[in-house]
């Protein structure tokens, strides 16, 4: 647990000192998201701002966990070998990928309002859904991360890999979308999201049981 | 494998007579390519049969690494698994085309098809991208365990949530419901079992040709 936290706070600094990374993902959202904006010529119907909206968070996630492993790619996962258990290593990384990922979505969100409008009526469900949706997300990106690093870390490798497994969770997460602009609807997202809540709990199991056999060289 | 391959085309050859002159009920819309179900639904029950088979031996990967055919076998059994998915999907299609009007529709059973389709092909794409056989193998092997895994959820879950055009799902009955009656499951049965061992004695082919083929050329 205290690995654990060490980990995400190691991250976290680095994160700081290095900021262009940062700030290239940030970039590449709001950029994707005017993009958008004008091919949309800013007026989007309910199913477009949804489909939009995921399209841009799905893209900007894969690009958030291509660099998850970066730091750890050369000598650093030799280092780590020696310190700490593999299993803290993919816990840390996931909770620090979800974090990013959160944080981003505010300032994602806010863009979107504010270019887009908000069609929401249900904000609590688009809450929960765009929570665990991320969640789940980073999840499976973590992993199909640690992967694509492993074997040389080709960024199309990443998307070929993670593409087909988030499609499930689009699936579901639309379907919630599609619910949360009528007014009462929000006992019909609850089965949907306990899926979502499902997928997480697999993906990260399936995680910290193979991460190790990842790890070693 | 001699007994199992033999079963394996006498229960197809008996599935294919019996599933073309044996009487079937007579249903609207359906008619006779109800009788697809011989050919269309056992695709999917080899393919899920071999891919179980890849992710045994993709767990046998991790757990002994130094178990040498493991590797081989687990990709050729994703390999002959995707073989019989595009004969799922062909079948499919036509079928799709004379019911529902039209070759693709938007459906759970197809969207999760999509999805295995497409995760194997990215296992593929993952082995032929690194050349260390014994870091491909243990990289494959994790990709695979966990795509296997995640796939079942989805097939298991999503059709439950949503409607389907396929039966069983979504408020329609399932095969036993209707439309499977005893003159046909004296059919589909034997073909399901027929062409699951027809599938494991290609798999065992694939593997003896690459051991040969690893054999001459070191």
């Amino acid at each position: 647990m205290k690995a654990i936290v060490h980990l995400i706070r190691t991250d976290f600094i680095l994160e700081l000192r290095n900021r262009t990374a940062l700030f290239g993902l940030v970039l590449y959202v709001v950029s994707s998201l005017y993009v958008g904006y004008q091919a949309y010529g800013g007026r989007v119907d309910q199913a477009g701002w949804g489909a939009l909206y995921w399209v841009v968070a799905l893209f900007g996630a894969v690009q958030a966990a291509l660099r998850s492993f970066h730091h750890e790619a050369g000598k650093r996962f030799t280092y780590y070998y020696w310190l700490v258990r593999p299993q803290d290593v993919v816990v840390a990384k996931m909770i620090y990928n979800a974090l990013i990922l959160i944080a981003i979505h505010a300032l994602q969100l806010s863009l979107f309002t504010l270019w887009f409008g908000w069609p929401v009526e249900q904000a609590a469900v688009f809450a929960a859904g765009l929570v665990l949706g991320l969640l789940g997300t980073s999840l499976v990106l973590t992993l199909t991360g640690a992967i694509a690093t492993k074997s040389g870390g080709n960024p199309t490798l990443m998307a070929v890999l993670s593409f087909p497994l988030l499609l499930p969770q689009l699936l579901i997460i639309s379907k919630i979308m599609a619910l949360t602009y009528l007014n009462d609807a929000a006992h019909l997202a609850l089965p949907l999201l306990g899926a979502l809540a499902g997928f997480c709990v697999v993906s990260c199991a399936l995680a910290y049981l193979l991460f190790p056999y990842l790890w070693r060289d | 494998m001699r007994i199992l391959k033999f079963a394996g085309v006498i229960l197809v050859m008996y599935s294919i007579i019996w599933g073309l002159l044996g009487a079937v009920p007579r249903l609207p819309i359906l008619n006779e390519t109800i009788r697809n179900l011989y050919f269309h639904v056992t695709m999917w029950f080899t393919m899920i049969a071999l891919l179980t088979a890849s992710l045994v031996h993709s767990i046998r990967v991790l757990r002994t690494p130094t178990a040498g055919s493991a590797d081989l076998a687990a990709d050729s059994a994703a390999r002959i698994a995707m073989v019989f998915a595009s004969l799922g999907l062909v079948t499919g299609m036509l079928w799709a085309r004379f019911t529902w009007g039209a070759f693709w529709v938007n459906d759970p059973k197809l969207n999760g098809t999509a999805v295995t389709m497409l995760v194997y092909l990215a296992y593929f794409i993952l082995r032929g991208s690194v050349d260390d056989t014994q870091k491909r193998a243990r990289l494959a092997a994790v990709y695979n365990i966990f795509a296997y895994v995640m796939m079942m959820v989805f097939i298991g879950v999503l059709p439950r949530l949503t409607d389907s055009l396929h039966p069983g799902n979504g408020g329609n009955p399932g095969f036993g419901g209707y439309d499977l009656d005893s003159n046909m499951r004296m059919v589909f049965y034997p073909a399901v079992i027929g062409w699951i061992f027809i599938g494991f004695w290609m798999l065992n082919l694939r593997i003896r040709i690459q051991q040969l083929r690893a054999h001459h050329e070191s």
